[in-house]
């Protein structure tokens, strides 16, 4: 199986947990993923957190946003499309 | 949404063209950012009407406003979007990511309504798989499937990008291996 068919059902495996609703009982609160985003906490928690975050299709949109806020206005923000 | 037309029709001409260029400067960048990793409009649009009212109300003139240093800028967005995400999650409002960068369909894909192996339990056993992938690897594999290339997996993890790439193809060999085993081939996909 291809990388982009293996993405392809992972894709259709967050919008199935997507549509089974929101429990965040088992979701990290919001500080915890604005530290994934400062790589704040050390590589065993990152790792565990990422695990969480990238099979949550809840939580991963919390972490790009922030994600996307600090790009866009960091240092090292990504460029603008002319 | 209320109180954004009160505070835009209120405010003296010089402010708002300076809030409008710091704003749409960052808009523009979020936007480009956002489209690698499937950020709807409605959080583009809360998380730039969101720093544009903290901006305002923190600085409250153009000169201040268009002389704020990056750092600053940088805070304040930050400090916006998890504001913004406080209050989501208060009202359980949070929107999932959306399916497939921009909604795209990959080239040359024509599922049909039929095929075989395209059901929810495919897509559950797939995850199974994953999950069943040693820690070290199996993180950085939920990235990649999830969309992140190897530099921004890297960069995440604070990893160089040889490791980040060895950690990944020898998780993604396990992954095929697992599946292998589960009875999940190659023609799987249709």
């Amino acid at each position: 199986m291809s990388d982009e068919r293996l993405r392809l059902s992972y894709d259709r495996l967050l919008a199935l947990r997507a549509d089974g609703g929101q429990d965040r009982t088992a979701c990290p609160p919001i500080d915890r993923i604005a530290a994934l985003v400062r790589r704040e906490e050390d590589e065993d928690q990152r790792l565990t957190l990422l695990d969480h975050v990238m099979a949550c299709p809840f939580c991963q949109a919390e972490f790009e946003l922030v994600r996307a806020a600090s790009r866009a206005s960091g240092e090292q923000a990504a460029p603008v499309e002319s | 949404m209320g109180r954004y037309v009160v505070f835009m029709e209120s405010q003296p001409d010089a402010i708002s063209e300076a809030l409008d260029a710091v704003v749409a400067r960052f808009a523009s960048r979020v936007r480009v950012i956002g489209i690698q990793h499937s950020l709807t409009g409605s959080d583009v649009d809360d998380l730039v009407q969101e720093v544009r009212v903290r901006l305002w109300k923190a600085l409250e003139s153009g000169e201040k406003i268009l002389a704020a240093p990056a750092s600053y800028i940088h805070r304040t967005a930050v400090s916006a979007a998890l504001d913004v995400l406080r209050r989501r999650r208060a009202r359980r409002e949070t929107p999932a990511r959306l399916s497939r960068p921009s909604g795209v369909a990959l080239l040359g894909e024509s599922p049909g309504a039929d095929a075989p192996m395209e059901n929810e339990e495919l897509q559950r056993q797939i995850g199974a798989a994953v999950d069943d992938l040693i820690p070290g690897r199996r993180a950085v594999v939920k990235m990649y499937l999830a969309g992140y290339d190897r530099l921004e997996i890297a960069d995440l993890l604070g990893w160089t990008e040889p490791k980040t790439r060895n950690l990944l193809y020898r998780g993604l060999a396990d992954l095929r291996e697992h599946l292998t085993a589960m009875g999940i081939g190659p023609e799987a996909i249709q």
